[in-house]
């Protein structure tokens, strides 16, 4: 099998787990209570203006012919409109998205350098002073839930010690960019969690990887512990390492709505309430599927750069 | 730092469902002396406040593209505090009375088909141009017609044959004669926007703020330095959408908002102390009404004895202490407590003996109440019940249903017997016409057709006073016999910074245009 072809597969199955994923999202939002019907029509209307209301936005028609009719127009990015905002779906999630993304990402920059670091340091050296330090620190870090994580770095550098905001409100007219200081208490939430845990796989990697035949070997040889590392030990803890941080990356994509929500920070957590509370299904389901696609290209991306680094998968491969 | 459960989006989404949310809903018994105008308010300086150059509010939702000054797409929080700021109403519910805001007068002809509205002279818009009838034909138009949030309030109303008769005065034709239009419709939702103006991404109201512009989070709205009402106390005020209500009260204390919008009960305790903000507190004019509502067209609550004795069995102000942790004020089985057209009903005492008797009499040793968080410290409210219960010798089975799945099927709603429930304190007259007449989805407490009847007679009494007395008939009788087993007030709870005062509430909804800061 060539590396197209070993690809080809991989996109293959990404399309039939999007399309699991779709067919989830769509039922899940079949059995909510409630429908948009009655939470667009408001105050003191009647059962009748709800059955009324429910034609027009066409909820009454049978759930297949709907599915079908949804999942062709995602086929052409098209997530529908939403019933609360009265805007296409791809419009109201843009800007939140991007503002989500953009903690995603400076928590990754954050956290794959900083994981990949303290890994390394208590992998090559378990049992050491270091690793019972960092080991004890990352097992707290990852047991305390990150709403109160969030709450302690509030209490601490907003109330005690006033020098960061306490909640992340970018200025009116620009984002977060144009106030970078809003992006610190909540990346720094998310890093201290993601770090700790993905430290902790990445130690298990480094040493199952040092105790592998050509690493020792290459000790054995008398080539420098730099060069053992980078040359040997790192290629072979990579593709495990490449793994963990997918998932790292889709459980940003996840959990940072408990820490958006802690910072009121512009990004996903706020569309997605507002749209439970009009019930607006086309948002929440829109939502849910560029997540779960952005979440899938992570790992197919996770499996090109394994394929890359790691020369025993593209022998395989061929 | 969770949300809590008063700031969940079920609750506010089930709020809304129910159509009783705070500021939807005002009116009551009209009484015209009570109609003054604003002219009689005191000014700032006389208040002995300074004017403030910008006001930050932190909401417990962001005003999104769509609803930014779209009257039509009011829902809750910051939506109905943008817009009370950026247009006039034709009438308003102002600390408890009905005032005319843009109308100067409306009356009914003799049986109350038509009803004339007359409109304040010298009212400009943000643009410049004058309020005229034209634009309040196509104002009640176009709130009564989809995709209008708030059709159902003008359902009665002859849209097509609403006239501008000439530049200060409308003719609005209803398709059932009705005594009480200035309550039921004007004063719960009538903002004036000019002729034409068929989409609101760029909104012109009258109000007292333009709106300036918006962020996903932030709406900024500034003064109308030519307002009619007087020039605005704050220069520039700034709504900003904080979800969880932890949150708003970290940001108040952290300066970055100078008054926060509905905070929990355990926060309203916890900053009690805290010299540096104030708490505020709404009354039982602003407040939710709790409720565990009897429905009596099914059994057991058919026969009248069982209404009484669990209305009895309760001690309202060990629940209003204990689940309400003593932020509120007990009721009295009927909605509309310091609001207009009050029936000023008895104060109703435990009376576990007669309890007691009355279940024995109707053998009745167990009930069935379903139940869940819908408010904050309903569950507990529900446990401390079940407990009161067992002294008058009844077992109080509880069924809890998740928040967000409660109000999810009427017919759940319709077929319980015994259930949880809670409505946005209303004067009593509003209350009755929305939710007790036959047709009303959230008519759990099943009144009668005769009943029904009475209140049909009572809103279209086109006569002021005789209409306040059908509607006080209308609250005796339910007091009495009715299905309702209402034990609190749990009041809207606000923090401020120290030293800001002047904050007005219409039905919970905020309005700042006469704050005041430090002196």
């Amino acid at each position: 099998m060539t590396a197209l072809g070993f690809l080809a597969r991989r996109l293959l199955a990404t399309v039939a787990t999007l399309f699991a994923v779709a067919v989830v999202l769509f039922a899940g939002s079949e059995v909510l209570p409630g429908d948009a019907a009655s939470a667009s029509l408001g105050p003191d209307a009647t059962i009748e203006e709800v059955a009324q209301r429910r034609a027009e936005l066409g909820v009454d028609r049978p759930w297949p012919v709907r599915f079908v009719e949804w999942g062709t127009a995602a086929l052409r990015l098209d997530l529908g409109t939403s019933t609360s905002m009265h805007r296409p779906v791809v419009d109201v999630v843009a800007e939140p998205l991007a503002a989500t993304g953009l903690l995603v990402g400076l928590t990754a920059a954050v956290t794959v350098p900083l994981a990949m670091g303290l890994g390394l340091l208590t992998g090559l050296r378990p049992g050491g002073r270091v690793d019972r330090v960092v080991s004890a620190v990352a097992v707290v870090a990852v047991s305390i839930p990150q709403f109160v994580t969030a709450g302690l770095l509030v209490l601490v550098f907003a109330d005690l010690w006033p020098l960061l905001p306490a909640i992340s409100l970018p200025p009116l007219g620009g984002g977060p960019l144009d106030r970078p200081e809003i992006l610190v208490l909540p990346v720094a939430a998310l890093t201290l969690f993601g770090a700790a845990w993905a430290s902790r796989i990445v130690r298990a990697t480094v040493i199952d990887a040092d105790a592998m035949p050509h690493v020792e070997a290459a000790r054995l040889a008398g080539l420098p512990e730099r060069v053992v590392v980078a040359r040997h030990l790192l290629p072979a803890a990579a593709p495990p390492c490449a793994q963990t941080f997918a998932w790292l990356l889709s459980g940003l994509f996840g959990g940072t709505t408990v820490v958006e929500v802690v910072f009121n920070y512009p990004g996903l957590s706020q569309t997605l309430v507002a749209a439970v509370r009009n019930h607006d299904t086309a948002v929440l389901e829109g939502v849910g599927l560029l997540l779960a696609a952005i979440i899938l290209v992570s790992f197919v991306v996770a499996d090109l750069l394994v394929l890359a680094v790691d020369p025993r998968l593209r022998v395989a491969a061929r | 730092m969770s949300p809590t459960p008063y700031d969940s989006p079920f609750n506010r989404r089930a709020l809304f469902r129910m159509g009783l949310v705070a500021g939807a809903a005002v009116a009551g018994v009209p009484l015209l002396s009570a109609c003054g105008d604003d002219d009689e308010q005191p000014s700032p300086a006389a208040a002995g406040g300074g004017s403030l150059a910008v006001l930050k509010v932190g909401a417990p939702n962001a005003v999104t593209d769509a609803e930014a000054g779209n009257p039509l797409l009011t829902s809750i929080g910051a939506t109905l505090i943008v817009m009370r700021h950026v247009y006039d109403s034709l009438m308003v519910l102002d600390n408890g009375e009905y005032k005319y805001q843009l109308a100067e007068s409306v009356q009914p002809n003799a049986d109350g088909s038509v009803w004339t509205i007359n409109l304040r002279s010298g009212v400009t818009f943000h643009d410049g141009k004058p309020v005229t009838a034209a634009d309040v034909v196509h104002s009640i138009r176009t709130l009564g017609a989809k995709p209008s949030n708030r059709a159902s309030v003008y359902a009665n109303v002859d849209l097509a044959k609403v006239t501008a008769v000439n530049d200060r005065t409308v003719t609005v034709p209803l398709l059932t004669p009705r005594g009480d239009f200035k309550e039921a419709v004007l004063v719960v939702f009538s903002p004036v926007f000019p002729a034409g103006m068929t989409e609101f991404s760029k909104p012109i109201g009258s109000g007292p703020y333009r709106l300036a512009e918006r962020n996903g989070t932030t709406t900024r709205l500034v003064a109308n330095e030519q307002y009619w009402g007087g020039k605005p106390s704050v220069a520039e005020l700034q709504i900003v959408g904080i979800l969880d209500a932890g949150a708003r009260l970290s940001a108040l204390k952290a300066g970055q908002v100078d008054y926060a919008v509905s905070i929990s009960s355990t926060g309203a305790k916890t900053e009690a102390a805290n010299s540096e903000l104030t708490v505020v507190r709404g009354g039982a004019a602003n407040a939710n009404a709790l409720s565990f509502a009897m429905n009596q067209k099914l059994a057991p609550f058919d026969d009248v004895r069982v209404r009484q004795a669990v209305r009895l069995a309760v001690d309202r102000q060990a629940l209003v202490d204990n689940a309400l942790l003593g932020l509120g004020s007990t009721a009295d089985d009927v909605v509309g407590k310091s609001l207009p057209g009050y029936a000023d009903l008895p104060a109703r005492a435990r009376d576990l003996e007669q309890a007691k008797r009355l279940f024995t009499e109707a053998g009745i040793t167990k009930l069935t109440l379903r139940t869940g968080e819908i408010v904050p410290g309903m569950l507990n409210a529900s446990r401390l019940m079940a407990q009161q219960l067992k002294e008058a010798g009844v077992e109080l089975t509880l069924q809890e249903i998740s928040p967000d799945a409660y109000y999810a099927d009427l017919m759940t709603l319709a077929t319980h017997p015994f259930q949880a429930f809670y409505y946005v304190n209303r004067p009593a007259a509003v209350h009755l016409s929305a939710v007790t007449h036959g047709k009303a989805p959230f008519n759990v407490t099943g009144t009668s057709a005769a009943y029904q009847a009475r209140l049909a007679k009572a809103q279209a009494t086109v006569d002021d006073n005789a209409r306040a007395e059908a509607f006080k008939a209308l609250q005796e009788e339910f007091y009495k016999e009715g299905g309702d087993l209402l034990w609190g007030f749990q009041e809207q709870l606000d923090a401020a910074r120290k030293g800001i005062s002047g904050v007005r509430t219409m039905q919970s909804v905020q309005l700042f245009d006469r704050a005041t800061g430090p002196a």
